[in-house]
């Protein structure tokens, strides 16, 4: 049994515009100590699928169907009381923005307790040592010295650290960190990584990392789940998606990611954009932005089926895509490939 | 003196027929003939005439809906919206305009959609309230 198991996950936002599908039919799992990347261009429902795992859909928003499994355990069918000790306790969470994160009126250390208090039943000189403890985890220097300052007498980098503090103050066994970097600059981000890789090594703690980079992805994962529109369309294990993408949107986005040595004047693009949620194209997708996109693909929406080349590749990890190149539906190939430097 | 809550007061004062009549409602086709596969795209707007807010009430969180040929929102699989009431509210004399495209294609089954045969389809879209009298309609022509 995986840790997080996500089946068949519909999530739909109700609007004067219409029914958004913000997640439409997601399914994936992540192991114990395994990280796991979701990927896309903004609007793919990356964030909206990290938060139905936490319970965090509010209205117009609704979970329409399909099973969130922690630990063999319904999270969909959990009271509200349930979800507040699997949040904070057992599931951790980072969102991009550690200003919004954090409440500028309570210490930095008063927040990391608070989680503990929540989720133990330590007394309070217990309570403050670990806090501290996890500050010092984390890497805020002087941890207790630093206890009683508020969020903005920290830096963007150390007001993530402290963030990443609260949510692994319970000792979680997932964390859902939802473009944790995104907000810093390359520097502080190359730390936050590093840190964020030593912490899941140490703890043997699962990571559900989205993001929209594929350079973090690349570095943090072990398994990477591509999602267009609100599906996913390619799921593989890190360097095979890396090194051999199966679907024509991984491999577009793999084309306009800046390499160095390149001699490219211009980066490729995807032409188009994502299609508007409440009005998805008939049939894959994608199509209106695939240069491979034939009539059956206006017609035909491809499940997500195994594209491994040879039988011996096929197993449980497998490489899957969807796209009707590997259901036989298509009558062309796909003919790209991608080039990797060493 | 507490604020005066305008959109209520409309809701409370003007008669469910009058708030209906005061809302007009036009489905705008960006074109009249489509080459087959082309997308059509239209726009379904709705004006308030009045100078005072208005309120519709509607049996779903989505207060407007949409099909072709009869066939809701050009799916034959099954996707009611959900039945909870909702409100649809416009300020006074306000326009609100919503686009949407239709690719020509009909879904048949969870993974499957036909092409529609060259000829008139109509276009008709409607609020969401319990006659759903609410209603513009447009025809468009997808050439063979």
């Amino acid at each position: 049994m995986a840790l997080l198991e996500v089946t068949d996950l519909d999530v739909r936002f109700y609007t004067e515009e219409g029914v958004v599908r913000a997640v439409d039919g997601l399914s994936y799992e992540i192991e114990r100590g395994e990280r796991l990347g979701v990927v896309g261009e903004s609007g793919a429902g990356k964030t909206v699928a990290g938060l139905a795992v936490l319970g965090l859909i509010d209205a117009p928003g609704r979970i329409e169907g399909g099973e969130v499994r922690f630990k063999g355990e319904d999270l969909l069918s959990a009271s509200d009381e349930r979800l507040r000790e699997v949040r904070g306790g057992e599931i951790g969470m980072v969102f991009q923005d550690p200003e919004e994160a954090l409440d500028p009126v309570y210490t930095v250390g008063e927040q990391v307790a608070e989680t503990i208090r929540a989720q133990t039943d330590l007394a309070e000189s217990a309570i403050r040592e670990r806090a501290v403890e996890t500050l010092d985890r984390v890497g805020v220097p002087d941890p207790r010295e630093r206890y009683g300052d508020y969020p903005h007498q920290f830096s963007g980098g150390m007001q993530q650290r402290v963030v990443l503090a609260t949510a692994l103050a319970c000792d979680p066994d997932l964390l859902v960190a939802d473009e944790p970097t995104t907000a810093l600059d390359v520097t502080i981000e190359a730390g936050i990584l590093e840190l964020l890789d030593d912490l899941a090594d140490e703890y043997d703690l699962a990571v559900q990392f989205v993001s929209h980079d594929l350079g973090v992805v690349a570095e943090t994962c072990d398994r990477v789940v591509v999602m267009y529109a609100g599906r996913a369309v390619e799921r593989a294990p890190v360097e095979d998606l890396y090194y051999d993408p199966k679907h024509p949107y991984t491999a577009g986005l793999m084309a306009s990611v800046p390499r160095l040595g390149a001699d490219r004047d211009r980066l490729p693009t995807l032409p188009g954009s994502m299609p508007d949620l409440v009005d998805v194209p008939p049939g894959c997708r994608f199509h209106p932005r695939c240069p491979f996109a034939e009539e059956a693909c206006t017609k035909r929406e491809p499940p997500l089926v195994d594209a491994s080349e040879t039988a011996a590749d096929a197993r449980a990890d497998s490489h899957q895509a969807a796209c009707l190149a590997y259901t036989g539906d298509l009558s062309g190939d796909l003919d790209f490939e991608v080039e990797v430097r060493e | 003196m507490g604020v005066v809550d305008w959109t209520n007061l409309s809701h409370a004062l003007l008669p469910t027929a009058v708030r209906r009549r005061a809302v007009e409602m036009h489905l705008e086709p960006d074109r009249d003939v489509y080459p087959a596969g082309d997308p059509v795209g239209f726009r379904v707007v709705f004006r308030n005439r009045l100078p005072v807010p208005v309120v519709l009430r509607v049996e779903s969180p989505v207060p407007w809906s949409w099909s072709v040929d009869g066939i809701d929102r050009g799916s034959r699989v099954a996707d009611p919206l959900p039945d909870d009431s909702s409100r649809f509210e416009f300020a006074p004399r306000e326009r609100k305009a919503f686009a949407r495209e239709w690719h020509q294609r009909i879904r048949t089954g969870r993974r499957e959609w036909d092409a529609v045969a060259p000829g008139d389809h109509v276009l008709r879209a409607w609020v969401t309230d319990r006659d759903r009298s609410l209603a513009a309609e447009a025809t468009v022509h997808v050439d063979g």
